[in-house]
């Protein structure tokens, strides 16, 4: 009995062997094993190499090589058709046996379960982001129904781009964001027809004359001690409030939709101005160094050249792509912001560097703006500046390029230059 | 044990790694005004749209065994609410109608030109069933909502 066993299982291994062989020949190059658009390139060379027939094109900036040929798949799925370019490499599966449903399977298994895109056709596309690359696959429906009733002839597209490496630490903010297990976001909520708002959250002034109704908070909190919000109400063409005048508001946590104060539903016909106070105690699960080490800058004699350095420093910066001195610039600023928004997203820093980036690209000049007031804010240690002429302090033109830049600015203890916080 | 290996070794060779989509299939009507969705669900792809939790992957969602589009529920005075979204096949206009008929009985009818509404009420929930019509002849689903009274 022994002997019938181990003849079987020599046969099943000459058969297994004859299988693999035959798999090797039929999935040779795997799309899926490509890291980086270099490894894309290798694979690429390798297929020029490997089939003399097609005359690929692997040195050109802009190539594009639509290939047709045995072997390719993507991760044990049999590709049809791959167009590759120096930037991305699009698959296509054949219209046979469910390998539109295989292909989306194999990316499921490798990246996991997403919600679907809303098309504006029957087909189904689901999109993968990651720092690395994104993955972007459409089910195109040729016999089937829906994602529960796909056809064997569906067949799927898969486009692959590959994303370009960041080093500097203010595109990789999400690696050192904390997340806690809970986030309060606080919220002000205004709700009066027709009028300005001046909102000031322990001496800083988060909105000055704005119609804006709703305010973030958190961005203005820098401890869990008691906080007063003042606003001021004005109509908005300085006359007096409309005999159905009202005002109410409120402070509520966005993320639990509580609420935290209110100010109930009171007339203000016939009055020019109002003010209503609003106390609450924050309580978030991290407080920013925001500007709590800073000193107060209300005696200082240089500060306007403080500010025209430090716009002068960011315009110089942006306009000769010095990475270091953008981020030094920019990251406790943004750092802050995403920590308090508890913000993991890899694309929010990148997006935001990107924009940087951006600003030198379309833009050859930089103008500061030298006649502006400043406005103290949280007991002389917080900056704003108000300019006189333009709409903001500095403004990066190009050819039909504009980008205009305001920040909140402290001097922290111990140095001579302003920072930008907020 | 040899034979097992054996089919151990082609089962891997002939397959590819996928997901267990079974094991994630979803039986809504398991659902109460009690069932923790976020456990319920956990694993599957679903968003918050306002305040209202939405699934819309068709593989996982059934209704006494037919697929369901989509799903989502909203919560009101009146308690929870589950909308579900069908595909407009007639032979599931059928079996919905049938299925509920034969466990909650005869439901209230209030039929249209081009519309037809179905209302089942027992102490724990209603149910209500809209469809679109042509003279008279199922032409696509509209919704069907289970509202869970509040306790």
């Amino acid at each position: 009995m022994k002997t019938i066993y181990s003849l079987i299982i020599v046969l099943i291994v000459l058969l297994f062997s004859s299988c693999t062989n035959n798999k090797e020949l039929l999935l040779k190059y795997d799309f899926s094993k490509a890291n980086s658009q270099s490894e894309m390139d290798s694979l690429l060379v390798k297929i020029g190499k490997e089939n003399k027939d097609f005359d690929l094109d692997t040195v050109s900036f802009f190539r594009l090589n639509e290939i047709e040929i045995d072997g390719m798949h993507y991760d044990g799925v049999p590709v049809k058709k791959a167009l590759l370019s120096d930037s991305y490499t699009f698959l296509t599966t054949d219209t046979i046996n469910y390998y539109g449903k295989k292909l989306l399977e194999v990316i499921e298994a490798k990246k996991g379960l997403i919600n679907s895109e809303n098309t504006y056709n029957d087909d189904i596309q689901f999109i993968w982001k990651a720092e690395r690359e994104d993955l972007d696959f459409k089910l195109n429906l040729v016999n089937g129904k829906h994602l529960a009733a796909i056809g064997d002839k569906d067949f799927g597209e898969l486009k692959i781009t590959f994303k370009p490496i960041y080093d500097v630490p203010l595109a990789n903010i999400h690696k050192k964001i904390k997340v806690y297990d809970v986030k309060p976001t606080y919220v002000l909520n205004i709700r009066s027809y027709s009028n300005k708002y001046t909102v000031i959250l322990d001496d800083i002034v988060i909105a000055e004359n704005s119609k804006y109704t709703e305010h973030n908070l958190n961005r203005y909190i820098t401890d869990g001690e008691s906080s007063k919000l003042k606003i001021i109400v004005v109509p908005i063409d300085n006359s007096k409030f409309d005999k159905n005048g009202t005002f109410a508001a409120t402070i509520y946590d966005e993320t639990t939709k509580q609420t935290i104060a209110d100010v109930q539903r009171i007339s203000i016909a016939g009055k020019s101005s109002v003010e209503f106070t609003l106390d609450f105690t924050p309580k978030l699960p991290w407080y920013p160094k925001a500007w709590n080490n800073g000193v107060d800058l209300r005696k200082d004699e240089n500060l306007k050249q403080k500010v025209n350095t430090l716009y002068k420093r960011v315009g110089d910066a942006i306009l000769s792509k010095d990475e270091k001195a953008i981020n030094d610039l920019f990251y406790q600023k943004q750092f802050e912001k995403q920590q308090l928004d508890q913000d993991v997203d890899f694309e929010v820093a990148r997006t935001y560097w990107e924009s940087l980036k951006q600003i030198q690209n379309n833009s050859y000049k930089y103008t500061i703006e030298d006649t502006y007031s400043i406005e103290f804010n949280a007991n002389g240690r917080l900056i704003w500046t108000y300019p006189t002429n333009k709409t903001d302090m500095i403004i990066f033109t190009g050819k039909e390029f504009s980008k205009q830049m305001n920040f909140y600015l402290y001097q922290p203890e111990g140095s001579n230059e302003l920072k930008i916080i907020r | 044990m040899y034979r097992i290996t054996v089919l151990l070794l082609f089962a891997s060779f002939f397959s590819y790694a996928q997901i267990d989509y079974k094991s994630l299939v979803k039986n809504l009507e398991e659902i109460t005004i009690e069932t923790n969705l976020n456990e319920y669900f956990d694993g599957l792809p679903s968003e918050n749209r306002y305040d209202d939790l939405v699934l819309n992957d068709e593989r996982f969602l059934r209704f006494y065994t037919i697929i369901i589009d989509k799903v989502s529920f909203s919560s009101g005075w009146r308690g929870r609410t589950m909308t579900m979204k069908f595909f407009d096949e007639p032979k599931d206009y059928e079996s919905i109608k049938g299925i509920l008929s034969e466990k909650y009985g005869e439901p209230e009818i209030d039929q249209r030109d081009n519309s037809i509404n179905y209302e089942w009420k027992v102490d724990e929930k209603e149910l209500s069933l809209s469809v679109n019509t042509e003279d008279g002849v199922f032409k696509s689903f509209d919704s069907l909502d289970v509202i869970f009274n509040a306790k």
